[in-house]
């Protein structure tokens, strides 16, 4: 009752429900009790575990001479000293039977160990079994507990006790990770074969640590002749074949350069790795091409270290294939590794040129003006290298998005195409190897092999380019820019065009695109035809190219035929089964057909059919008087129709040509004014070609049509300027 | 003839004791002392033959003391220090300070021997 009062008294502001404040007491002495009790048990447990230390290092202190004795006695020690080892044998062998003592000895003698070396080693090796020791150990090792098997086997292999070995082995494939390790430092330790049964039987991974703690091991081996590790590099265990390569490694053995150069085509990576630095160790020269074959499938990890091997064992015969990785490759620090390895096979071959000063050359020879390719080239000098470009190229060429190189243009077209960001490479004159040499079958198959920027890939760059600068033009700047375009007309400008065509808000820029991209269609085939028929001998190819005997005029423009594959009819007529549908088919091509289905048509001819040959002829025939007209309707009203535009500029007299262009627009304006809003007769033929269908529907609100308004302003401001 | 006396300063009793047995059992006096302080305060007193050292020591370190030897008590006794292998560095800073001669862990006590009579022989 007291307590209760107590208690609310002192604690006024308790206001939660009255509870026994017995029970509370009796709690609060409970754990105070514990609390003692805690305290109790620790001094208890220190004072034993001191007591046991004392009694431990006074043991220590006994044993001490007692071992020393054992450890120096020689029987050539005086008759006193003699009699003391006797007595003190006896005495130890009445202790041994104490297990503490046992245990107290063996921590002395490993103890000892540690600090001893020499003939006084080999004497405790022989004392510790001699007190017969090496049995706890041994007993150790058939304990449940993975601490206790591990000092067992840790206790046997300072103490050398050879018998051990065979029990030893058993733990290496242990699946308790720290029994396995134990086991193969011990096996290691114990017998200089131990590596062997190791690298024979282990199927468990054998971490990078653990190699380098065997190798330690062996390393402390006295006498150890290392057996020949390539052995090892076909194992199954693939930690089994990178511990032999870092063995190999380790003991310089060379004798396996074809097993080694195999393995750079292993899957795994530090094994390549490892692979790689042998060979870069022990110079396997022939291991090159190999080297060179794995290079695509590699990480750039392993890239780099075989760009490094290259680096060391290389020669003048590796700089094209350093080149193309330097050009092609697209991560910084491969392609960086590769121009430094040429620089290591041909010193100074290429020059620095990230955040290099721009610096206009007194001899700026070289000019390249605006629309053509901004193209690198090296130049070749005795002593000096000199390279000189125009301020344009300069511009580009020193932006910072990454380090600036460039490669000669006359190499081949993929390089050609490359844009301004490729690395500068300059050889020097007393290279052996010249850069013209690598001709386009070597780039293009180097293209392949690295698996790097294709062609096309730098035709939309191209493009995107264009299209950036153009966007950014003024109507006048647009205009001129699409007359130049005339000299440098090129495949690669047809998708600018293209995209010109497409988003060009001036009706005006949009035609003159338009003429440009059908000038370019029709010049670009022809091209083609050439480089065609020069191949032709070597190599068959499927696309037919038929040049129609029609006279060298304009007509020519319908010479270019593609292949026959490009016909529309040519997927129906396969999948055709029965004569009618194909005679249907060809039939139809008569009213839709056009030069591609001529080609299709003439194939045709060859079939065995008697009558699809028949209709075929006829449709053939039909066809090109068909396309005969057209052009020669085309070529009626050439005054109003410019169309140089739709032919090749080697098959028309460059005088007519200007005169036409100059005459072109106003009489035909007078005529299509009078033709009822119709289209005029060269769109319809061009549109006709490209595909691209007028909108037949007026619509208000979209016309894509260049309205009759246009052209006849552009007369006015024609007749205008003229006047 | 009088016994050489031999200071053996080590701090692991073990290692301490089989030095000191196998010296005795070479035929030399060994005093031995188990830390810096007291190898300090026994040298006060008096100097032995030869000293025998081991560079880790509590209180007071081999490199210290051949520090003392050489610069407070103006002594040219022999001095051999006994390191771990890694110690390199304090080694060579021994050997600056005017240590004799030192040995490397593990030791072989015959080997400590032989550099202890030599060092003898060379100071008659």
């Amino acid at each position: 009752m007291n307590l209760t009062t107590q208690t609310y008294k002192s604690l006024l502001y308790v206001n939660s429900t009255a509870t026994d404040t017995n029970v509370l007491w009796n709690l609060t002495f409970l754990f105070l009790g514990l609390g003692l009790l805690y305290f109790i048990f620790i001094f208890f447990f220190k004072n034993k575990l001191s007591q046991k230390a004392v009694k431990t290092a006074s043991k220590r202190s006994e044993l001490a001479p007692v071992i020393s004795n054992f450890l120096f006695h020689s029987p050539k020690d005086s008759k006193d000293e003699q009699k003391e080892y006797v007595n003190l044998k006896i005495e130890i062998r009445e202790y041994l039977r104490d297990k503490g003592f046992r245990k107290i000895l063996a921590e002395i003698l490993f103890d000892l160990q540690k600090d001893v070396s020499g003939t006084t080693e080999e004497r405790l090796f022989k004392l510790y079994r001699e007190l017969g020791l090496h049995h706890d150990a041994f007993a150790k090792l058939k304990s449940w507990r993975w601490e206790v098997v591990s000092k067992g086997i840790l206790e046997l292999t300072q103490m050398q006790v050879g018998e051990s070995y065979q029990l030893i082995t058993k733990f290496i494939n242990d699946k308790r990770g720290t029994i396995r390790k134990q086991a193969e430092i011990a096996t290691i330790k114990l017998r200089h074969e131990g590596i062997d049964y190791i690298l024979d039987s282990t199927s468990y991974a054998i971490s990078e640590w653990q190699q380098l703690k065997m190798i330690e091991a062996l390393s402390g081996l006295k006498d150890y002749e290392p057996p020949r590790f390539k052995s090892w590099l076909i194992s199954e265990n693939k930690d089994v074949v990178l511990f032999a390569l870092r063995l190999i490694k380790h003991y310089n053995q060379n004798d396996a350069a074809a097993s080694i150069i195999e393995l750079i085509k292993h899957k795994n990576d530090q094994i390549k790795l490892a692979a790689i630095q042998c060979i870069k160790d022990f110079n396997f020269v022939e291991a090159k091409s190999t080297l060179r074959d794995v290079f695509l499938v590699c990480n750039d990890e392993v890239k780099i270290q075989i760009l490094g091997a290259i680096a060391i064992f290389g020669n003048e015969s590796d700089i094209p294939f350093l080149n193309g990785v330097s050009v092609k490759e697209l991560n910084f620090l491969v392609s960086s590794k590769a121009r430094s390895a040429m620089n290591s096979i041909a010193p100074e071959s290429v020059l620095p040129t990230k955040d290099i000063t721009k610096t206009k050359a007194a001899g700026s020879d070289i000019e390249i003006p605006l629309g053509e390719e901004k193209k690198p080239s090296i130049i070749h000098s005795d002593d000096t290298i000199t390279v000189s470009i125009s301020d344009e190229y300069l511009e580009i060429e020193t932006t910072d998005e990454m380090d600036v190189f460039e490669i000669d243009d006359s190499e081949s077209d993929e390089i050609k195409n490359k844009e301004i960001v490729d690395p500068v490479v300059v050889v020097p004159e007393e290279t052996d190897f010249d850069f013209e040499e690598m001709d386009n079958e070597t780039v293009s198959s180097l293209d392949v092999e690295l698996g790097l920027l294709s062609s096309e890939n730098d035709d939309v760059y191209h493009s995107k380019v264009n299209v950036e600068e153009y966007a950014e033009m003024d109507f006048a700047d647009k205009d001129t820019y699409l007359e130049n375009m005339e000299e440098t007309v090129d495949s690669k400008q047809v998708e600018f065009l293209e995209i010109v065509m497409e988003h060009e808000v001036e009706s005006e820029l949009r035609f003159k695109a338009f003429k440009k991209l059908k000038k370019l269609k029709t010049s670009f085939p022809v091209k083609k035809i050439l480089q065609k028929e020069s191949e032709e001998t070597s190599e068959p190819t499927s696309s037919i190219i038929v040049e129609s005997e029609l006279p060298e005029t304009k007509q020519s423009k319908d010479i270019v035929i593609g292949k026959e594959q490009e016909s529309v009819f040519y997927p129906l007529f396969q999948k055709a089964v029965d004569l009618d549908s194909k005679l249907l088919l060809i039939k139809q091509m008569e009213s839709l057909g056009d030069e591609k289905e001529i080609v299709f048509l003439q194939k045709l001819l060859n079939s065995k059919e008697s009558k699809i040959v028949k209709l075929s002829k006829k449709t053939v025939a039909v066809l090109e008087k068909k396309l005969s007209d057209s052009i020669q309707d085309i070529y009626a009203n050439d005054d109003e129709i410019n169309l140089l535009d739709t032919l090749g500029d080697d098959l028309i007299n460059p005088s007519q040509t200007f005169e036409l262009e100059n005459n072109i627009e106003a009489p035909y304006i007078e005529e299509k004014g009078e033709k009822d809003n119709k289209l005029p007769l060269e769109l319809c033929f061009l549109y006709d070609e490209f595909g691209i269908n007028a909108s037949e529907e007026k619509d208000d609100d979209f016309d894509f049509e260049l309205s009759e308004e246009f052209f006849l302003n552009l007369s006015n401001q024609k007749e205008n300027h003229e006047h | 003839m009088r016994k050489r006396r031999i200071l053996l300063a080590e701090d692991d009793d073990m290692l301490a004791s089989l030095l000191n047995y196998r010296l005795e059992k070479g035929g030399y006096e060994v005093v031995l002392k188990s830390d810096g302080k007291e190898v300090k305060n026994w040298l006060n007193d008096s100097l032995p033959d030869i000293i025998v050292s081991d560079i880790m020591m509590p209180y007071f370190s081999g490199i210290e003391l051949v520090d003392y030897i050489r610069n407070d008590l103006k002594s040219t006794i022999p001095i051999i220090l006994i390191s771990s292998a890694s110690n390199e560095e304090n080694v060579l800073s021994a050997f600056e300070m005017g240590a004799n001669d030192f040995i490397s862990k593990p030791v072989s006590p015959s080997e400590l021997l032989v550099r202890v009579s030599r060092e003898i022989s060379r100071m008659n």
